[in-house]
């Protein structure tokens, strides 16, 4: 077996005149988490379609468990399980039944004990019409599905969690790394934030169909600045001074700035001649990440003033 | 691309709104998404009534012979049950509405019912009400809108079918539009309580639907026996009846129409003033936990699929059962009528009138077929853009597979179709004649040559699907064309290679005419061929949601 999961290199996709994927690369080792992160319309749900084989590439390479995902489209999907972000079922079939019919078409035998367990952990009734299930018990019966069927070797999560309240959340949490434990291999597509974060081990950010940043999060955050706060008596001056220190403010004694990582070990060394009594440093957020990445797009919208053109 | 207002504006008073805010709105949205809907409706039903008139006016042409058809369809309970019986035959009008009358007022009502089930509980059910109640609309509004575009259709529909017998004397054409008018209303009043009780569009409109036909029924039963002749006054098929185009003219019955109208819409306005969104009186019954059948894409198909084509199958069994209980007195209606004669001609044999009455019925049974295998296929479509094929594609399931399960279906839907409308028909004939050896395998073949043509539909639809799906609407344009050719071709004097774009034009006109292998291979050979087109289509492009 191949040591990436997916591999996706200067992949394009257009549907008419609209380029939804402009030279895009994804990889994922075996084995790993990866978050897939951008704001709607950046072509994070085109890009696993193209990976699922619903959607045909107009050029690129995309690998996926070592096959390539139009052609080996049926025998790669047997050992993988998808979840749609926006899950549609069919009326007249309850919940169970559907879960049962989706584990099946994977050519994988149904594990009753397993089923009870995630239905029992996602607290879902499986035998309602899905005609009558909310956004978020639909969602849960394709997680059920997934999570259910048995040897898998992918999960491909397209925000799978939108539409379920925050303990199910954990619940999912929860279930995605007994499934890493067990060396399954994950994609999450997503825009929250926190839950790339608890999770994930890579991170990609995409922005008009193509990958802007790449990275475990720790690689990311280098790219960065780290949040200091802290509590001095004496004079900041000297602080301010330094090389990589930004945007210093004081408020009665409380100073906060922003700090260039390689900047740190000097920065620290001013600091205790500073005699702190309080000192927290942050490492930069995700969210900080993304909004660094996008802030030019927000700054635009705020700088714009009123009429601001939603896309 | 719609602009935002960051900053605050001043909000003004809300103003008040009432029950019905809102309607006139609605009402315009969905007599724009009725737009194509309704004109062709009415347009394939005018084309209908015209055929209607323009065959009894050449068959029937004299006094006389109209009265020896009065008096044959009196003594037969058949045709009393299906008809209902012939009242004035002196007029060519009164026949020509009494030929078509019981089966048109019965496809108005059924229309109505159909289109106020389509405007209320399917959108509330598809969660757009919810979109819609959420602004400033009245709680009675979405309801009042979908009730009055169903009075559109079936007041359009009642008063220009009128149209090809206004030649006739207006008075009966007028009367003829009342009757229509009566059942339509029925319909949409069925319909209207339908939808609140139901939480399912499609069990709204069975229930419209079943209740309908069984007001048809409740009239042949009074039109058979005169012990409970009363009961046609229960029916509003009977009111229609009473109406009497051409005879006695009893336009004012149509308020009784009017009156079920306002006694369906109070029931469904109380009903919808307490209800909660989405719910109905009949509520959800859970259902099983799992189902260990249920494994494959052709097990899903099935459950899928099953309802469907029983929805189909009954009607057109009953239909068919009825026609072979009457094929045993055909032969009476042509007595010695030359011009009947001539029409026997025309339809291109010599034999018995048995014949051409089996062949006519079993091409419309081909029709009711194509129009199966269009809805079935069109299905999906559907299920595409609402996500589910996504689903069920993301797992192991190769397209090739897919589509050939949900092909396959149908096909064998087809020939169900086709066998259970000939053994129908053979039975009931074997019933009344009391004949079984020789006409009953006849009748069956006569069913089973029309699924050659059917095939064609099936390839038309795979190949669409499979290539551009958003296309799928013009098998209907494939079935309709097929019908008018059947009905009006020889009358329009259509170019023959017009005509013969109809699969159904080149099936052999069993037990008239032999059969003969040629056509029917070769249109098999066109909807396998078709249908394989559509695999390599589907197979190649990309799967939307």
């Amino acid at each position: 077996m191949s040591t990436l999961a997916i591999e996706v290199a200067g992949l394009h996709k257009s549907f008419g005149t609209t380029h939804a994927l402009d030279g895009l690369d994804l990889v994922v080792p075996a084995g790993s988490v990866a978050g897939f992160l951008g704001p709607n319309g950046a072509g994070k749900s085109t890009t696993i379609r193209v990976l699922l084989g619903l959607l045909k590439a107009d050029s690129g390479t995309v690998r996926l468990l070592g096959g390539d995902p139009w052609t080996d489209a049926v025998a790669l999907h047997s050992r993988l399980a998808y979840v749609p972000g926006d899950v549609t079922l069919w009326p007249n079939l309850t919940g169970g039944e559907a879960i049962d019919l989706l584990v099946r078409l994977s050519g994988r035998p149904l594990d009753q004990r397993r089923k009870d367990q995630l239905l029992q952990r996602f607290e879902l009734d499986p035998t309602k019409r899905a005609r009558t299930y909310s956004k978020g018990n639909r969602q849960k019966v394709a997680l059920v599905a997934a999570l259910a069927t048995p040897g898998v070797e992918l999960l491909v999560l397209d925000e799978p969690t939108s539409g379920l309240d925050p303990l199910m959340e954990a619940v999912f949490q929860r279930c995605v790394r007994e499934a890493t434990a067990e060396g399954v291999s994950v994609l999450l597509s997503s825009h929250i934030l926190a839950e790339v974060e608890e999770l994930c081990d890579t991170v990609t950010i995409i922005r008009q169909g193509k990958a802007v940043q790449h990275g475990t999060l720790a690689e990311l955050r280098h790219l960065t600045r780290a949040r200091v706060s802290t509590v001095v008596a004496g004079s900041t001056d000297a602080l301010a001074a330094l090389d990589g220190v930004h945007d210093l403010a004081t408020t009665d004694g409380h100073v906060t700035f922003h700090v260039d990582n390689d900047a740190l070990p000097q920065v620290t060394r001013a600091l205790a001649d500073l005699a702190p009594t309080a000192l927290t440093i942050t490492p930069p957020s995700l969210e900080e990440l993304f909004l660094r990445e996008y802030g030019d797009e927000l700054a635009a919208l705020e700088g714009a003033g009123t009429p601001a053109a939603t896309r | 691309m719609t602009a935002v207002a960051l900053a605050p504006t001043a909000v003004a008073p809300a103003r008040p709104g009432g029950l019905l805010t809102g309607t006139g709105t609605l009402l315009r949205l969905a007599l724009r998404r009725d737009r194509v809907r309704i004109p062709v409706t009415v347009a394939i039903l005018v084309l209908m009534m015209e055929s209607t008139y323009s065959a009894v006016a050449s068959a029937y042409p004299t006094v006389e012979q109209r009265q020896a058809l009065a008096v044959t369809i009196s003594s037969n309970t058949a045709f009393l049950a299906l008809l209902g019986p012939a009242q004035h035959p002196e007029s060519l009008g009164a026949v020509a509405c009494w030929r078509i009358g019981a089966f048109l007022a019965l496809v108005v009502g059924i229309l109505g019912a159909m289109t106020t089930v389509r405007h209320t509980r399917r959108e509330e059910e598809a969660g757009r009400l919810e979109l819609v109640g959420a602004l400033r609309v009245g709680r009675l509004a979405a309801l009042t809108a979908g009730l009055v575009t169903a009075l559109v259709l079936v007041t359009v529909t009642s008063f220009a079918v009128a149209i090809p017998v206004l030649g006739e004397g207006a008075d009966g054409a007028l009367a003829f539009a009342c009757q229509n008018l009566v059942a339509g209303l029925a319909g949409v009043a069925v319909a209207a309580v339908a939808v609140q009780v139901a939480s399912v569009a499609r069990t709204a409109s069975s229930i419209a639907v079943s209740l309908l036909t069984l007001t048809y029924v409740l009239r042949a039963a009074a039109d058979i026996s005169d012990s409970v002749s009363w009961l046609s006054w229960l029916s509003p098929m009977g009111w229609g009846q009473k109406i009497d185009p051409f005879g006695e003219n009893r336009y004012g019955l149509v308020l009784l129409g009017v009156a079920t109208l306002a006694v369906g819409a109070a029931v469904a306005y109380r009903i919808a003033l307490h209800r909660d969104l989405g719910a109905g009186l009949i509520a959800d019954r859970p259902g099983p936990a799992g189902d260990p059948r249920l494994r494959s894409v052709g097990a899903l198909t099935w459950r899928l699929q099953g309802t469907t084509l029983g929805t189909w199958v009954s009607p057109v069994a009953a239909y068919t059962l009825l026609v072979g209980f009457i094929l045993d007195s055909v032969d009476d209606f042509a007595g010695d009528s030359p011009q009947m004669q001539q029409i026997v001609e025309q339809i291109g044999g010599k034999g018995a009138l048995q014949d051409v009455f089996v062949v006519t019925i079993m091409s419309f049974v081909g029709l009711a077929s194509g129009a199966y295998v269009v809805a079935a296929l069109a299905r999906l479509q559907t299920e595409e853009t609402a996500g589910r094929t996504e689903l069920l594609l993301g797992r192991s399931v190769p397209r090739t597979t897919y589509l050939l399960v949900n092909v396959a279906v149908v096909t064998v839907g087809t020939v169900v179709l086709a066998l259970a409308a000939g053994l129908a028909m053979g039975t009931g004939y074997g019933i009344v004649a009391g004949t079984w050896g020789t006409s009953f395998w006849p009748i069956v073949g006569a069913g089973l040559v029309q699924v050659p043509a059917v095939l064609v539909v099936v390839g038309f639809m795979t190949a669409l699907y499979g290539w551009v799906p958003r296309l799928v609407v013009l098998g209907w344009a494939l079935v309709v064309w097929s019908l008018l050719v059947g009905l009006l071709g020889e009358l329009l004097g259509l170019p023959s290679w017009l005509q013969q774009l109809s699969p159904f034009s080149h099936v052999p006109g069993y037990p008239l005419e032999d059969v003969t292998a040629g056509p029917l291979l070769v249109l098999t050979a066109i909807g396998v061929v078709l249908a394989a087109f559509g695999v390599v289509g589907f197979r190649r492009r990309d799967v939307v949601a």
